[in-house]
């Protein structure tokens, strides 16, 4: 019975040593939250994948949605544009300044520095930021083939260079009008939930 | 009745541990039969009177009821069942000692085999590719028919009716004089399927009807020669109802399967003898879908061939057995989607001795060669050693190696699917078929896939304690380590057209499964009898954990901030559709010389079967498929000497999960009448 009891002991020892260690992540003190920037205007082309529709713009300095061309950045559905570079597509807003955008790899507040090498703009062929619906996860978000949801892909910070010269970083946190989307009861994607830290200053640290 | 005559060696043996009476016999270890308590490596035998007590009819009904076994469905859809953590392409399944083929993605469909006549299954966890080669990576399972003894005729036969309006009937019919024996059984099998989705109109499994038609003849033409010949036929048919962009579909899904073995056997004297066999196999799948006005919308099919020739001598000298064999093996396939008609050739040997040293340490040494004509040649080994600690305790140890050749559709497949964009080409074709296409993006360098794929190879390592400290009480622990390396799996190799993606496969990682498995049980005898079974499992990507021990950074997203996290070691959960915990609980209760109650309860913890946040692997943030538990039980009525009749209920809580297991059923009820003649 001793021999058991001692089986037994060891077996619990096996199953209670597993405890979770403490998370320590950073946390960025100057980060601003927008919710539901509607960029739903779009359609999808079933042949060729390519994105149409219309462009809504959005400026750092002015933390809001904008009409006029001081633009930085503009989203319709997957695709994300900057105000710097050359137009590919028809109905894309004019390109007046010199913005630009590369995607680094890490948490919000872990990009402390813009890799002033890294940026890149539009050109006639394709968006900086790769837009294929999520496909090859090479862009900002990936595509679940069975849910059909698109999600950004965790650990993407899109950082800007603005129309005036400026820097961000930004995060998108969802594409719906809802966390979480349940496709076949309607939820339509287009809606970009995003945070973001605007450096006013023109320095390249945040 | 063959393999009895090398039980004789047993018995000189003077390493006798455990009561004999309680010990069941194995052959598929070593070959020849062997005393379970005396195997060093980790086997579980499954009896009849345990296949019978759930009124099982086909083989996935018995074995996922056993310890650290699950039956999973996978990505492609296929189902096959998981030991000790590893996929169902890594288990060979045997019937009397010949492989079962016909496996979709990997994994052989359990629902196929029929376990009416099946004298006991024998199940031994870890690689066995030094006896059984190819396949026998994770683990072999055999089924074992009945021998009969007495001299006569005997025919069984069995009705069981089920929900869904199952039914399943056999009727098994032997005869034996002498040195003469036949056996001929035939099983049928018919279910109306199950819906666990209303909304849609589709089925969850749509109804089918098979067929197993089973015969062996076993003849001694003298006293030295003993033949044995056995055959099989299977038939399936089933309806196949699918939608493709609301389009209706209706077809069949056909398959048969057959199977024609005869060897014959000398027995020299009584320390030597020889047996050739020779084995032949095929196994088709055809399935169409036609729209509803009647025009094929789609059609396909599966066709794969296997002859087996083996030659194996057996020399057992004062408690030393040994067997070596060789033999040939040709494979062939016809599939759809194919670039070619895919041929292998195999010419293996091998070896094994089983030995005891020191009058107590019993020693099993193995190893086989394998030579394919498309891939290196492999040798695979199996060393184990049993100690006998006390007359209650034996340690055990084994180390194996393992290996799976690629299998036909990574080397050959050449598929478009036009609905959702995509291509997958086999290894074999991928470089000329790239070159043939126009606006190739690629994003693998192509001289990658110029060299051919190798064969996935693992390594294993048990180590395993039995104690029985009484005759009616034992326990049965087994610390398993697996690590498969070259793991074959598809990856995108390049964009095409309209920004098709272009995948192929490739040996990518490594991966590794360890964990306990713990087994006990109690008999009282004639009144009743508990057994426990737990599994814990730790599965990882070997190259995942690395990445994270070396702060390559993974990240997910907080379900309550939205924000990336970092992912640190013990976020990483492990591999898709592994469970950390699984168990069992079963209790058979004698209530009188008529009555027999059996329950049953089968646990397995959380799991998932696909990342759910964006980084591509199972972590913490991870939404999971809640645990479940299933509970089963059933009485068994002994009418008369001769008549019996079995009720019971299955899944008892009904418990479903429409969105995610589709191979639950729910609540299932049956009744089963067996009457034999003599």
């Amino acid at each position: 019975m001793q021999k058991l009891s001692l089986l037994l002991s060891i077996l619990i020892l096996l199953f209670t040593s597993c405890e979770k260690s403490i998370r320590q992540n950073r946390v960025d003190e100057n980060v601003i939250n927008f919710v539901e920037l509607n960029a739903s205007q779009y359609t999808v082309n079933v042949l060729d994948s390519i994105v149409t529709g219309k462009f809504e713009k959005f400026s750092f300095s002015e933390g809001d949605t904008v009409t006029h061309e001081n633009w930085d950045v503009a989203f319709s559905g997957t695709t994300i544009i900057v105000n710097g570079g050359d137009s590919y597509s028809v109905n894309q807003p004019e390109r007046t300044a010199n913005a630009a955008v590369y995607i680094a790899t890490g948490i919000m507040s872990d990009i402390r520095t813009v890799d002033l090498t890294k940026l890149e703009q539009d050109n006639t062929s394709g968006p900086a930021i790769i837009d294929d619906l999520g496909i090859s996860e090479q862009g900002w978000a990936s595509y679940d083939m069975s849910s059909h949801i698109l999600s950004p892909i965790p650990g993407k910070i899109l950082v800007f260079r603005t129309h005036d010269n400026k820097y961000a970083k930004m995060e998108i946190l969802y594409f719906y009008d809802t966390p979480n989307p349940i496709i076949s009861d309607g939820d339509y994607g287009g809606f970009y939930t995003f945070n973001y830290v605007y450096q006013s200053t023109g320095e390249i640290n945040f | 009745m063959l393999l009895t005559y090398f039980s004789f060696s047993q018995n000189q043996k003077d390493t006798v541990i455990f009561d004999r009476n309680l010990q069941e016999v194995t052959i598929t270890a070593t070959k020849t039969s062997k005393f379970i308590n005396e195997l060093p490596i980790p086997v579980t035998i499954i009896l009849e009177k345990e296949v019978q007590e759930f009124s099982a009819s086909k083989l996935y009904d018995v074995i996922t009821k056993q310890t650290g076994i699950v039956s999973v469905t996978t990505k492609t859809g296929t189902e096959g069942l998981q030991m000790q953590g590893l996929d169902a392409s890594y288990t060979t399944i045997l019937i009397d000692g010949f492989p079962v083929i016909g496996r979709l993605f990997g994994a052989l469909d359990l629902n196929r085999i029929s376990v009416s006549d099946i004298e006991k299954i024998e199940v031994i966890k870890g690689p066995f590719s030094s006896l059984y080669g190819s396949n026998a990576l994770g683990g072999v399972i055999n089924l074992i028919s009945k021998k009969q003894i007495d001299d006569g005729p005997i025919i069984n036969t069995s009705l069981k009716h089920a929900s869904h309006n199952t039914t399943h009937s056999s009727l098994i019919y032997k005869y034996k004089e002498g040195s003469f024996q036949i056996s001929n059984s035939i099983d049928y099998y018919n279910t109306d399927g199950y819906d666990l989705i209303d909304s849609d109109v589709l089925s969850t499994v749509n109804p089918y009807s098979n067929y197993t038609f089973r015969s062996n003849l076993k003849y001694a033409l003298s006293d030295k020669l003993l033949l044995n010949t056995n055959g099989h036929y299977y038939k399936q048919e089933q309806i196949n109802i699918t939608t493709d962009s609301s389009v209706l579909l209706k077809g069949e899904s056909n398959i048969k399967e057959w199977s024609f073995g005869t060897s014959a056997k000398y027995l020299m004297n009584s320390n030597f003898n020889q047996q050739l066999e020779i084995y032949k196999t095929n196994y088709r799948a055809d399935e169409f879908l036609n729209t509803e006005d009647g025009v094929l919308y789609e059609d396909n099919y599966f066709d794969h061939t296997l002859l087996q020739t083996e030659m194996k001598s057996y020399f057992t000298y004062k408690g030393l057995n040994s067997i070596v064999g060789f033999g040939i093996t040709k494979e062939e396939l016809f599939r759809r989607d194919f670039s070619n008609n895919p041929e292998q050739d195999l010419k293996f040997i091998y070896g094994q001795l089983d030995a005891t040293a020191f009058n107590k340490v019993n020693i099993i040494l193995g190893s086989r060669y394998d030579n394919y004509t498309n891939y290196t040649p492999v040798v695979s080994n199996k060393l184990a050693l049993g100690f006998p600690l006390t007359n209650k305790i034996q340690i055990n140890g084994s180390v194996g190696t393992g290996f799976k050749t690629p299998d036909f559709r990574q080397q050959y497949f050449d598929f478009t699917n036009s609905t959702i964009g995509y291509i997958v080409l086999g290894r074999d074709v991928a470089v000329d078929r790239l070159g043939d296409m126009q606006n190739v993006q690629e994003i693998v360098p192509f001289s990658e896939l110029r060299s051919p794929l190798r064969s996935e190879t693992s390594l294993n390592i048990n180590i395993g304690l039995r104690y029985n400290p009484s005759d009616n009480f034992s326990f049965d622990f087994n610390f398993f380590n697996n690590k498969v390396n070259d793991l074959i799996e598809w990856k995108l190799v390049a964009t095409g057209k309209n920004n098709i993606n272009i995948y192929s496969y490739f040996n990518v990682n490594q991966v590794e499964t360890k964990g306990l498995e713990f087994n006990t049980t109690y008999k009282k005898k004639n009144t009743w009898e508990i057994k426990f079974g737990y599994q814990l499992l730790y599965a990882y990507d070997t190259e995942i954990v690395r990445n994270i021990k070396n702060e390559t950074s993974y990240f997910a997203r907080d379900a309550e901030t939205l924000t990336s996290v970092n992912l640190n070691k013990d976020d990483y959960f492990g591999l898709f559709n592994r469970s950390r915990h699984m168990g069992t609980a079963k209790l058979n209760y004698h209530l009188n010389d008529k009555t027999d109650l059996n329950a049953m309860l089968t646990y397995r913890s959380k799991y998932a079967l696909s990342d759910s946040n964006g980084n591509d692997i199972l972590d913490a943030y991870d939404k999971f498929i809640d645990g479940y538990s299933l509970c089963d039980i059933g009485i068994t009525y002994q009418i008369s000497a001769l008549k019996s009749c079995q009720i019971g209920v299955k899944n008892m809580f009904g418990f479903t999960n429409p969105e995610y297991i589709s191979n639950i059923a729910g609540r299932l009820y049956y009744m089963n009448f067996k009457i034999n003649f003599k």
